[in-house]
């Protein structure tokens, strides 16, 4: 240490400073041994200049001082904690990280997206309790969080599950919830701006109702306070809702559980009696809510009452313009007796609903006075019809009004209601109906169900019960009406007349809003009762109980079904949304996984979509999962697998669904669809037959039995289940497609054109479009056909037979010969990649060999045709295809080999002439001597 | 528990001050200060409690309460933080000079102690420094050269970087070296006449 220095401080100015500043840096700058000659020099016969420099520069060269390390190291009182997971990061192969939005001492909260849920994005919260070793405690927490979970209001941050991931060692517990809009109320309660009055009736209103929520599930918070309080808008549009509540859990330890002076909480919430070393209670949650209301409403904090653990109202809570109500509530919550604290609370929720709701609250209002008002009107007219006397029906129905011999009854929810609560609810009721009805059919032939959905049509509010009878074939209407109350659901279901509009005959069915997942099956078996029939209809039949105990996963999904009912998938995107809240509201809804699976499958078929494909794989495990013999699910997995172009396995997953419901006539449908992929066509054409013996009414039998008849060149048989079909569903696009396709491939092309033309009006579809250009190319109309050949391309670009079209279309017309190469050479692109996904699909892989010989690439395309071949593409259209390489290629004599058994198959000369690229050869003469091996000519 | 919170939608948190001073916003220190110096001087007190020394000090639940309240250092960047720690430096050198003129006037009475600080806070327990005569000095080296009293401050009452130094102050690294050992150079010279 350097002994007493001389004081410079007294002489030193800022202009002295500025002159040594300059000085000091080139003094230290120059050698070491040339540093006095240095100094020397820069300040000349400046002595003060000299000796401030010297002394600077000798301070300098100590090797040791004070100021060197420093005294307070901020870093490690704010260390900058190690994230758990970074940015990107994947976690159990289902959540990926998006981002960090807050950390505490016990863990982090992050924004993940869950791959399994359609990369629907999740709050993730890393949990790092004090439990090392502590299975009780680890067991009590997880314990406290399904307790939770099953807690679902909408002022309660939804707790989806838990979960433990082992790496990094030595692993960590986290949850997942939904992630919230909006700010915490802390933060909101550090604006400058005060909340409003109404905002703070909001705040009052809606945590007492999500509190409320909480204990009445024996669910003890045990850290209400502003930073477990989400909030979203202002005004009367503001939200709320609680979060990690019974989470406190997780940092208690045996040993701080039981050590007097550990207390649990957040210092300035916790009530007084937690300090004596009594347990939480739903009353010490209480005390937290008046201290949070206190800092909503008066701005601060309440005013601790020295030497206590108590606190007292601040004046500035009790001016005239916070409601009486709420410093009421307050002053109750805050105080040391928890009875008083209770009973103040429960008599703040009586008053919540009634009065805060009214003022605060007027949408609700007017939602709640629009379904009073249908709830009025639907009374009027059942009592209309009913006489007003309910239990004359009962009596009396069956003598009065004796049911038609054939009873086709279409089901309606009617009189239309729109309302997005009510609507799923019925139409989910109306659903559970047909499913279990419809196998009443097998053993009654005169009884058929149906619903509009069956034929894509869609009820408008001013159709006539008659017409839709009409277009449905039925003539009966089974018409379900709701009317919800504050506890209770009901539905009334009425048998119509449709002709005279008159009630025949009426049921009610009542469920508590509680237990609202009963409800599907409460209302087959009135309306069984209200057919006559004994239900239920065989020992085989399957109780499908609802999946879910949680009233909102029903909805949810209930509402998902809807959507998923409307015509041409107009629905799909919205019905995804719905079936992943429903997974959501409850993560063990395995038939809602399952749908969701179906509803990905669908999305995959439409877009060609492979991460759909992936998401539809990995909800159907999750459903099997959770329940091995859930039908759905292995509808889902079949899906799945067929979408893969695994068959077999397909085959076999729905060998698994009808052991379990052995007359389901929707999975004999696609058992049927799996033998044609499998050309196991007798098979195929067996359970078309008993899906039809089951249901004779059931039109997707006709459709589906008339594609694989067209696929073996069964026109006249294919064109009878058509008509059949499109009878029965005369507006859905499907029908007209198919009876379209069947024309255009006998060589009816106007009356292709016209099929083809009202499925457009129903629906762009680039099927039609393509298959209009084909007719019209047929029928020597290219230019007219290219518009339509564009249009299909324009619908759906990653189909390659559009592309197909459109180079067939190029190649008619006179120089488009390069346009007509380049469709060729996008077909090929775009068969390609589909195979990438399905490498299985041989008649893909006939088709891209065509394209290679038409794009200018043929070198490869014989060996495609093989691989094609060995993958079964032995259906007339891919051996059309093979024919027609082949004549490209100059093998004449292969093609009309091919030709031949073309034709023994089914083809007709229409077919093989429409090509243009075989017209060389049908002129052929030993062409003309096959054609009368046609079975059908 | 922090939960959920996002920092954008948080216009008034320290963090979104941060972002400002950042983002060369030089006012929003003037609101950052009273945010922060309630929870720092509380820290600090948890620090400097003498019974506290021969404790292990676990990072307790509350503690991390107390970090958390004050701010969410990990989502903020590193420029953000180093302006965060360039404030509380600041605020760190008032409340140690508030606690130092304390034990003085307690010194008076007859009670010999320095000013101590825990291990957590100090990387050398048996420092021990006259605060006071350091914090006159300082105010003294502010008259003629304030940045140089600044970058003192941040090292010494903060433990910032030279580089943290350098963003926080829009000036270069080699600037902030320069001075540091300029202003280091003339503390002791100002210091070894009042060494304790």
């Amino acid at each position: 240490m350097v002994e007493r220095r001389t004081r410079i401080n007294a002489t030193m100015t800022p202009e002295l400073w500025q002159r040594l500043k300059p000085l000091y840096e080139a003094a230290l700058e120059a050698p070491e041994e040339l540093r006095a000659q240095f100094v020397a020099e820069a300040c000349k016969d400046d002595s003060e200049l000299r000796e401030h420099l010297e002394a600077l520069l000798a301070a300098q060269d100590e090797s040791t001082g004070r100021f060197d390390a420093p005294l307070v190291n901020l870093k490690d009182i704010f260390p900058s904690k190690q994230r758990t997971l970074a940015d990107g990061d994947l976690v159990l192969g289902r959540f990926k990280i998006v981002r960090i939005l807050g950390c505490g001492g016990m863990g982090e909260v992050y924004e993940a997206e869950d791959r399994f849920l359609g990369d629907v994005h999740i709050a993730l919260k890393t949990i790092l309790p004090n439990f090392r070793g502590d299975s009780v405690s680890q067991k009590r927490f997880e314990r406290e969080v399904l307790l939770a979970q099953e807690v679902t209001h909408p002022n309660l941050c939804p707790i989806y599950t838990i979960f433990h991931c082992d790496d990094p060692p030595p692993g960590y517990s986290f949850l997942t919830m939904k992630l919230l809009p909006g700010q915490t109320l802390a933060a909101r309660l550090r604006e400058s701006s005060p909340m409003t009055n109404e905002e703070g009736l909001a705040v009052l209103r809606q945590t007492s109702l999500g509190i409320a929520a909480i204990h009445a599930a024996g669910i003890i918070h045990r850290d209400i306070k502003p930073n477990n309080i989400m909030i979203d808008g202002s005004g009367s549009s503001l939200r709320l809702w609680i979060t990690d509540f019974g989470l406190a859990r997780a940092y208690e330890t045996e040993a701080t559980v039981l050590s007097i002076g550990t207390v649990a909480g957040t210092p300035g919430y916790i009530a007084p009696e937690l300090f004596l070393g009594q347990l939480p209670t739903q009353a010490s949650d209480l005390f937290a809510l008046g201290v949070v209301l206190h800092e909503v409403f008066a701005g601060q904090k309440p005013t601790p009452v020295p030497g206590t653990h108590s606190y007292t109202v601040s004046p500035r809570l009790t001016t005239p313009k916070v409601p009486p109500l709420c410093v009421h509530l307050v002053t109750e919550c805050l105080q040391n007796e928890p009875q008083r604290r209770c009973a103040a609370f429960s008599e703040a929720l009586e008053t919540i609903d009634s009065k805060l709701d009214r003022s605060h609250y007027t949408r609700r209002s007017i939602q709640f006075w629009t379904r009073r008002r249908f709830a009025t009107t639907a009374a009027v007219a059942v009592s209309a019809v009913a006489g007003g006397a309910w239990w004359k029906w009962d009596e009396l129905e069956n003598a009065l009004h004796p049911l038609p011999h054939k009873r086709f009854v279409a089901l309606l929810n009617w009189p239309k209601t729109s309302d997005s609560q009510l609507t799923p609810m019925l139409t989910g009721a109306l659903s559970a109906i047909k499913s279990e009805l419809s196998r009443f059919e097998s053993i009654d032939r005169d009884l058929f169900v149906i619903s509009p959905e069956d034929v894509g049509a869609q009820l408008a509010e001013t159709n006539q019960l008659k017409d839709i009878c009409g277009s449905l074939g039925a003539n009966l209407v089974l018409a379900a009406a709701g009317l919800p109350d504050s506890s209770h659901f009901k539905v009334f279901l009425r048998l119509l007349d449709p002709v005279s509009g008159n009630a025949l005959r009426e049921r009610t069915v009542e469920t508590p809003l509680s237990a609202i997942t009963s409800l599907p099956q409460k209302a087959v078996k009135a309306a069984s009762d209200l057919l006559s029939l004994h239900y239920p209809p065989a020992n085989n039949f399957v109780s499908k109980g609802p999946g879910t105990q949680s009233g909102s996963a029903f909805s949810a999904y209930q509402a998902a079904e809807d959507l998923m009912r409307q015509p041409n998938d107009a629905g799909l995107d919205p019905a995804i949304d719905k079936y992943k809240l429903a997974v959501e509201q409850d993560v063990h809804y395995a038939k809602a996984y399952a749908k969701l699976a179906l509803a990905y499958c669908r999305v995959a078929t439409l877009r060609h979509d492979s991460g759909a494909l992936e998401l539809a794989r990995g909800n159907s495990r999750l459903a099997l999962g959770l329940d091995p013999n859930l039908v759905d699910g292995h509808m889902a997995m079949a899906s799945v697998y067929e979408q893969g172009g695994d068959v077999p396995s397909a085959l076999q997953e729905i060998s698994k669904a009808l052991a379990i419901d052995p007359s389901n006539p929707v999975t004999l449908v696609w058992q049927a669809q799996m033998y044609t992929r499998l050309n196991r066509l007798a098979e195929a054409e067996a359970t078309y037959q008993r899906i039809l013996n089951q249901r004779p009414n059931f039109w997707l039998a006709y459709n589906e039995w008339g594609v694989l008849l067209s696929g073996q060149g069964k026109y006249s048989q294919a064109i009878q289940k058509f008509r059949a079909a499109s009878i029965a569903a005369p507006r859905n696009s499907l029908a007209f497609n198919n009876v379209g396709s069947i024309y255009l491939q006998t060589g009816h092309y106007a009356e292709a054109i016209d099929n083809f033309t009202k499925s457009l009006q129903l629906k762009p579809n680039a099927l039609a479009a393509s298959n209009i250009s084909a007719a019209l190319r047929s029928e020597g109309r290219s230019a007219d056909a290219l518009t339509f050949a564009l249009k299909a391309v324009e619908l759906d670009s990653a189909d390659d037979n559009n592309w197909l079209e459109l180079a067939d279309c190029y190649a008619s017309l006179p120089g488009q010969q390069r346009a007509a190469k380049e469709a060729y050479r996008m077909a090929e692109t775009t068969a390609e990649r589909h195979l990438q996904m399905d490498p299985s699909d041989g008649a893909s892989w006939m088709q891209l060999a065509l394209y290679k010989v038409k794009s200018g690439s043929p070198q490869t395309s014989l060996s495609l045709v093989k691989k094609a071949e060995l993958l079964g593409a032995g259906d007339i259209d891919s051996q059309l295809c093979k024919a027609r390489i082949l004549e490209l290629l100059g093998l004449r004599d292969k093609a009309l080999e091919t030709l031949k058994s073309c034709l023994v198959k089914g083809a007709t000369d229409f077919q093989v002439s429409s090509i243009s690229d075989l017209r060389g050869l049908t002129r052929d003469p030993r062409y003309r001597k096959l054609l009368p091996i046609n079975p059908a000519a | 528990m922090k939960s959920l919170e996002r920092e954008s939608s948080d216009k008034n948190s320290i963090t979104a001050l941060l972002h400002q001073l950042s983002d060369g916003h030089r006012e929003a220190e003037a609101e950052l200060i009273p945010q922060i110096y309630g929870e720092l001087r509380k820290l600090a007190a948890r620090y400097m409690r003498r019974e506290r020394r021969n404790h292990t000090l676990q990072p307790t639940a509350l503690v991390h309460e107390a970090y958390e309240r004050l701010i969410q250092l990990p989502q903020i960047s590193w420029q953000s933080r180093a302006h965060f720690y360039a404030t509380a430096s600041l605020l760190m050198r008032q409340i140690l000079v508030d606690h130092a003129r304390a034990r003085q006037a307690a010194k008076r009475g007859g009670i010999q102690q320095q000013v101590t600080l825990d291990d957590t806070v100090l990387p050398t327990t048996d420092r021990s420094v006259d605060i006071l005569a350091l914090h006159e000095a300082l105010e003294r080296l502010a008259k003629f050269d304030a940045r140089q009293s600044r970058i003192i401050e941040f090292h010494f009452f903060g433990g910032l970087t030279f580089e943290e130094i350098a963003l926080v102050l829009d000036v270069s690294e080699r600037t902030v070296k320069r001075d540091w050992s300029m202003a280091r150079a003339w503390l002791k010279g100002e210091l070894a006449s009042t060494r304790l």
